[in-house]
């Protein structure tokens, strides 16, 4: 065994890179707060009433599928929609290109595609084992 | 240059069929992660985006941490458990961790022994467990950044699906996490109980895996 004293400075720098290794992969290691950020700013268009900025955040397949079911525009079902004041963020998570944002009143998904965080699903509550029931987008 | 080669020949070919194996999975894992991504409408990733991501991370870690187990568990229980007739095995009347006689330590090392058998005390115990520990800790390690890694890939999966995300502890007990690590397990337990069982009948000449061609079927703990 190498005393510690006598250990080389790479021995530290190996450590370090195993434990970014790890955090890196477990998804934990700080990504910013774009997810949340762009949670927010969706929520701040809905209660401003742009439908058209919130629809611009979603991804573009939830923005179509959203449109498609309703046979309206996704900016008229938003408008319908009854996406509640969410509160402030609670908790943030971010897991590969899949992140979760929950306030204090409901839950967005989003996807890390097409040039940023989308949107996936808003407006969502926890549904016991099954899929969140969502508002905008989900299952 | 060529002696040496010679002399590290077995390392050497492991090594290597080890890189070129982890690279074919590394390569292949990326072009099915990419079809999976394009079937669920979301964006391709790069090789390097892929090689650092937890899927592939779970992947290696889970069949790493069941190798070292395999080995761990084989070198320990070939401590204690014996099995007549097989290469595999020690003598029938030599179980448990032997003399020093035996073992070449202490006063019966030799100029070639390693320093920390010659010596007494917590050194030579140290020396004496340092295969087993060694590959022990490597197995744990590998576990933890397969539960690590697989807790990310699980979250990502659930995420996709609308579901919340778990914790690790909520991970380390899932159904997910246990398929992940038994289904490797009885792999490795089925080939090791195999090539106990299959080299007390059966031979491969020069082998030191097998007993000589010529041995008798209850010939215990012979090596050809």
């Amino acid at each position: 065994m190498v005393p510690l004293t006598h250990r080389k400075p790479g021995t530290y720098v190996l450590a370090a890179a195993g434990i970014a290794a790890l955090m890196g992969v477990c998804g934990c290691a700080p990504e910013g707060t774009g997810a949340a950020d762009a949670a927010q700013t969706f929520h701040q268009a809905v209660s401003a009433s742009d439908w058209s900025s919130a629809c611009s955040m979603l991804k573009s397949d939830t923005r179509e599928k959203t449109a498609q079911e309703q046979e309206s525009t996704c900016e008229d079902h938003l408008r319908s929609a009854h996406i509640q004041e969410p509160g402030a963020v609670t908790r943030t998570e971010i897991y590969g290109r899949g992140a979760f944002v929950e306030f204090e009143n409901a839950a967005v998904f989003l996807a890390n595609a097409e040039g940023g965080w989308k949107i996936t699903a808003a407006g969502c509550t926890p549904n016991g084992d099954a899929p969140y029931t969502c508002e905008v987008g989900g299952n | 240059m060529k002696k040496a080669l010679r002399n590290n020949g077995l390392s050497l070919f492991f090594g290597l069929i080890f890189l070129l194996a982890l690279l074919g999975q590394g390569l292949t894992g990326h072009a099915l992660f990419n079809q999976e991504q394009v079937t669920a409408g979301l964006e391709e990733i790069s090789l390097g985006q892929y090689l650092t991501s937890s899927h592939f991370a779970v992947d290696v870690a889970e069949n790493w941490q069941s190798e070292y187990l395999q080995f761990l568990l084989y070198i320990l229980a070939t401590i204690w458990l014996v099995q007549k007739g097989s290469p595999e095995s020690k003598e029938l009347d030599q179980p448990g961790t032997e003399s020093d006689k035996d073992q070449l330590v202490g006063e019966y090392s030799n100029e070639k022994s390693p320093a920390w058998a010659k010596v007494s005390g917590w050194r030579r115990t140290l020396y004496s467990n340092s295969l087993g520990m060694t590959m022990g800790l490597i197995f744990l390690l590998c576990w933890l950044v397969q539960s690590v890694a697989g807790t990310s890939a699980y979250n990502e999966e659930q995420l996709a699906d609308f579901q919340q995300p778990v914790s690790w502890a909520e991970y380390v007990v899932s159904a997910d996490f246990w398929n992940r690590t038994l289904q490797n397990w009885q792999s490795e337990f089925l080939a090791v109980g195999s090539m106990v069982v299959l080299s007390i009948y059966l031979r491969q000449r020069g082998s030191p895996e097998s007993k000589p061609v010529g041995a008798a079927h209850d010939d215990t703990a012979a090596t050809g």
